[in-house]
């Protein structure tokens, strides 16, 4: 069982956050959905590999060749929440 | 019969033949759409102005006698998850209310280079997270065959427009039957191509391992017309298969003698609906009368997709969307005093509750002490559930399903229940998994007058083998030629 | 009594390769570009863009692991570490985790004259996080430049097999000479091209466990690794000593104060959540191309080191000294090769003396001066014309113009003269203007003897052959 401090961390790391009622009502609904889940442990999976990937080919790789992009302008223009100059700017780094 | 009616082989014709211009098709859109937007709610951008201009633009070629590509001045719509230059992206989620991506994705650049007409963005589940299109940020699609219904999803714009006539086809894409359920839903044909087939470059990832994009359209034909124009190899997309691809036109034929159909008994199970049963043993009737063989199958690992899938998928989307921070480009809270709380009050004013929840699911199975347990586990049993239909490939030709259990829902029906909304994917998902091809196509109504679809599933890359069995059914019967009185 | 203590490190080390483009985008990878310019969808990690791998970056960590003595990994994984930092565009960083490309190498290092093998765990591949300016505008505001963002690293994490501060830099230069030899790392530790942390730690003399480690960041120079880790060793030892213990943790090297300070007040516990990257399918690598490669690799410092002592009979010293930089050695070896009778000492020395300050002090002129310039140059020391020391002022000319040797020459009236009529008539005359010193030299005085070769050269204004000076005057002399 998942408590609300687990949430809590969880929460942390995804760089989300939550009232007390959301932490409780997503802790419930975590249960419920991990406890379903829960019929996997019935299958023994000791001897099989892991598919990670539904195709299975070599990755491809590329020349190491420049192709020049201009996309910086626009999205620092149109996009950026916040930027000065060239710089995409973002409340201190401490 | 209207233009907005056609379907995009008539218009292809007419077009041709310079019966129709294109700024008339466009125009007819435009309006069918004007006249039931307020109802449907299939679009979250329009693009007017700029779809009559390429119409035009097309027609004045056209009437120089220049050589124009199939798809030339074909209007036809996006789902939002489609990163489109210069035309706001949103994934129907607020982080990317004002999103202006400054690139397009390869799918589109293909559609571009046939000179499509883009008549705008659809309503979706965000960031493709749901089943009824009722996560979108904006507003709620509604089915155009009863407005108090869901029309699935997440690609639920896409299906409703295709349905009402509001485009005459659209993209969608396909994480865990997103395409096929909402197809199913609203009586059109969609398709979930191989894994590999079609380049995920410029579609907004949700699962990367399950993505994928298809056609949603009103017919067979069109589908395989469409698939043609987006597949193929893209060196933009590691993932993406470098094969030939067919011209799926060419497997459109109605003889089926000899074809092997599998029937995977694990798929008539408690749950499903009698209407929907029914539907599939006519259409079985069906494919029988037309000389196919029918033999049943078994996939054994079947119940354990949705619990894998919903491992996988969340974790993978935590990553994916952990680029969503407010730095670059999106959402950025105006309530953040300092950089923790820049990522977090952005992140969790511009995410939704359901995808909050799958960040909040993926992050815990991928985090340490429980990645063995949830995330290596699924991915185990992934491999069971490729290996089951890897065997029953030795045996068959094509798999026919139900697409979904049931006909739509009410708006609303499953909305406060995550895992009751997840089990209605249970048809669908395990394609996904398996990264195989699957189609749903109309099979009935059900006496609610909702629509009933049926999965054609086939062995990787072998979507002609789709298309042939569900052209030929539905050469036989009328369900592709419902339409919604709206 | 006090416990005496062994020092346990081991080092990580990140190399950033010299490719054209990033590593998983065609986006440049110049260095000094405007802020944000060498960007592309895929760096700014824009909704819907994915990685494509570049060939470029395999070869090159190939090749680092060949030289490294590694085992090529057939496939390798890569996979996500996941984590939140503004010059991070994704929220994670593609690196490799589970199955590296290149693991289970080693490399000799020598210290005091001892060798000592050092082992090489694994070597990985991986993106570069962008840069955060902190004292740039508005001072409220951090500023992100994404231009470093996707350019290519490995990662070289060696065993915990040094044991003191002079081990592990010993390690880290030789490690920085096999990559800038290979021609895959520019090795420019100031500019971060080549970047180290190190994992201290120490133990009672004769303990099997590890101590608890500190794994040291922000050293950005030889001289600052050594320093940390000396510093590290001795503030883990007071530590003991007072009865505490070490804790794990990341510590910042401050070289401006030479103490280490702690980092975890802001580096919370992380989790990274690695997962295999659905993007990137599994990196395959053919035995056909890894012998490709070992055939066209390089020889290196060390080798070459050894060869040229052995082939051309130059000391340790000057065949170090050349093979520390590899176009040098290149050079040289090729000068030594195009002359007859000259001593490969003397051009080593000509090389010591004067071309490596050229090629530091004007690198951009230093290319005109090629080895068949060298080699055209010493013919003429050779046969006597002109003298070693007019050979370096040709040399400088020839750096510093377009103009042929023999208008040089020419034009600086460089003749050497080696007439020994001229030579003994000049040499009388200096002999018969010191008598002072001439009957010192003869009462034992012999260090006179430069005195004398230095007034003959100035009376000939410098152009006397000294090899001829020297035979007469010693004659004269002896008489
Ligand atoms: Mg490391
Ligand atoms: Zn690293």
């Amino acid at each position: 069982m998942i408590q609300k401090d687990t949430v809590a961390t969880i929460a942390k790391l995804a760089r989300l956050e939550f009232t007390e009622p959301e932490l409780m009502t997503f802790a419930d609904q975590m249960n419920q959905i991990l406890g379903f889940m829960e019929q996997l442990d019935g299958l023994d999976t000791s001897k099989i590999e892991a598919t990670s990937h539904a195709v299975d080919i070599p990755g491809p790789m590329r020349e190491d060749r420049v192709v020049e992009s201009n996309v910086i302008e626009s999205l620092l223009k149109e996009n950026a929440p916040d930027h000065e100059d060239n710089f995409f700017r973002v409340p201190k780094v401490l | 019969m209207e233009l907005h009616q056609l379907t995009i082989a008539q218009a292809i014709e007419k077009l041709a033949k310079k019966e129709i211009s294109s700024a008339e098709l466009t125009a007819a859109c435009q309006q069918r759409i004007q006249q039931t937007e307020s109802q449907l709610g299939s679009y979250i951008t329009l693009t007017q102005e700029a779809a009559l201009a390429q119409a035009k633009a097309v027609d004045d070629r056209r009437a120089k006698g220049e050589p124009l590509p199939p798809l030339a001045g074909i209007p036809l719509a996006l789902k939002d998850i489609f990163v489109t230059k210069g035309v706001k992206t949103t994934c129907a989620s607020r982080i990317l209310e004002n999103f202006i991506p400054p690139y397009d994705g390869t799918a589109v650049r293909k559609l571009i280079e046939q000179d499509y007409v883009l008549l705008g963005k659809l309503n979706m589940d965000e960031f493709a997270m749901g089943s009824s299109t009722e996560t979108s940020y904006f507003k709620k699609t509604k089915n155009p065959w009863n407005l108090e219904y869901i029309p699935g999803g997440s690609s639920g714009g896409s299906a409703s427009a295709v349905a009402a006539g509001q485009c005459l086809g659209a993209l969608g894409t396909d994480t865990g039957g997103s395409i096929r359920q909402p197809a199913a839903l609203c009586g059109i044909v969609g398709i979930k191509p191989t894994y590999g087939r079609v380049s995920r470059y410029g579609v907004v990832a949700f699962a990367s391992s399950l993505d994928q994009v298809g056609p949603m359209t009103q017919d067979v034909r069109d589908s395989a017309i469409l698939l043609n124009t987006i597949a193929g190899h893209d060196p933009l997309d590691s993932t993406s298969v470098n094969r030939p691809v067919p011209d799926y036109t060419q497997s459109l034929k109605t003889d089926v003698k000899g074809l092997k159909i599998g029937v995977p008994k694990e798929y008539f199970i408690e749950g499903l609906d009698a209407e929907v049963k029914k539907s599939l043993e006519n259409a079985l009737e069906q494919y029988r009368s037309l000389g196919a063989e029918i033999i049943e199958v078994t996939l054994p690992h079947t119940q354990y997709a949705v619990p894998t899938y919903y491992i996988l998928a969340p974790a993978e989307a935590s990553s994916n969307l952990a680029r969503y921070d407010g730095v670059r480009f999106g959402y950025r809270s105006p309530n953040a005093k300092n950089l923790t709380e820049m990522y977090q009050k952005s992140r969790s004013e511009g995410f939704g509750p359901e995808v909050k929840r799958r960040i909040m699911l993926g992050t815990y199975v991928l985090s340490a002490g429980y990645y063995d347990a949830y995330y290596l586990k699924a991915q185990k049993v992934r491999t069971l559930i490729r290996r089951d239909f890897e065997a029953a490939f030795q045996q068959v030709d094509v798999l026919l399903t139900p697409t979904t259990p049931t006909p739509a829902f009410r708006i609303g029906e499953k909305s406060d229940d995550p895992l009751k909304m997840y089990l209605s994917d249970i048809f669908t998902i395990n394609v996904n998994l398996a990264g195989l091809p699957g189609m749903s196509l109309p099979c009935g109504l059900s006496s609610q007058g909702l629509p009933i679809g049926m999965q054609l599933i086939a062995d990787y890359f072998q979507e002609e083998k789709i298309f042939h069995a569900a052209y030929a059914y539905e050469q036989a019967t009328e369900w592709h030629r419902k339409r919604p009185s709206l | 009594m006090s416990i005496s203590y062994e020092t346990v490190i081991g080092l990580e080390v990140h190399a950033q390769l010299k490719t054209e483009s990033k590593i998983f985008s065609a986006a440049s990878t110049q260095f000094g570009a405007p802020p944000n310019t060498n960007t592309d969808p895929v760096t700014l990690g824009l909704p819907g863009v994915l990685p494509v791998l570049n060939m470029g970056v395999v070869e090159m960590a190939i090749k680092a692991g060949l030289a490294t003595h590694c085992e090529i990994a057939p496939r390798s994984i890569f996979a996500r570490k996941n984590y939140f930092y503004p010059d991070l565009p994704k929220g994670y960083q593609i690196s490799q985790f589970e199955l590296p490309i290149c693991q289970r190498g080693w490399i000799n290092i020598k210290v005091d004259g001892q060798e000592k093998k050092i082992g090489i765990t694994r070597i990985h591949l991986e993106e570069d996080a962008g840069k955060l300016l902190h004292d740039f505008g508005d001072s409220d505001f951090s500023h992100v430049d994404l231009n470093r963002a996707g350019v290519p690293l490995i990662e070289t994490v060696s065993e915990p097999d040094m044991r003191s501060a002079a081990e592990a830099s010993a390690y880290l230069k030789h490690l920085r000479d096999i990559f800038v030899y290979l021609g895959i790392c520019d090795g420019n530790m100031e500019e971060g091209s080549f970047r180290c942390d190190a994992n201290v730690s120490i133990r009672p003399v004769g303990q099997k466990e590890f101590g608890t480690r500190a794994e040291l960041k922000n050293m950005n120079s030889f001289r600052n690794v050594e320093r940390a880790i000396e510093y590290e060793v001795k503030r883990q030892e007071a530590l003991l000593a007072d009865g505490k213990v070490v804790v794990q943790e990341t510590r910042l090297w401050n070289a401006d104060k030479g103490v280490s300070e702690s980092m975890r007040s802001k580096e919370e516990a992380n989790d990274y959540r690695y997962f295999p990257d659905p993007d990137l399918l599994p990196l395959i690598v053919d035995a056909k191309w890894v012998e490709r490669l070992k055939n066209s690799q390089p020889e290196l410092a060390h080798e070459k080191s050894l060869r040229f002592q052995k082939d051309y009979n130059i000391p340790e010293y000057d065949a170090e000294v050349l093979t520390a930089d590899r176009s040098i050695a290149e050079h040289w070896e090729k000068s030594v090769q195009g002359l007859k009778s000259l001593e490969a000492k003397k051009v080593s020395n000509l090389y010591m003396t004067h071309l490596l300050k050229l090629q530091k002090e004007t690198p951009e002129t230093f290319e005109r001066i090629t080895s068949e310039k060298v080699i055209e140059i010493l013919h003429l020391v050779e046969s006597g014309k002109i003298s070693l020391n007019m050979a370096k002022e040709v040399l400088d000319e020839v750096a510093g113009s377009d103009k042929a040797v023999a208008d040089i020459i020419a034009a600086k009236g460089f003749v050497q003269i080696s007439d020994t009529a001229t030579l003994e008539q000049t040499i009388d005359k200096v002999l018969a203007d010191n008598p002072d010193n001439l009957a010192a030299y003869k009462g034992g005085k012999e260090k006179l003897f430069g005195f004398f070769v230095g007034q003959t050269m100035k009376a000939l204004g410098g152009k006397a052959n000294p090899q001829v000076v020297n035979d007469i005057l010693k004659k004269k002399l002896k008489s």
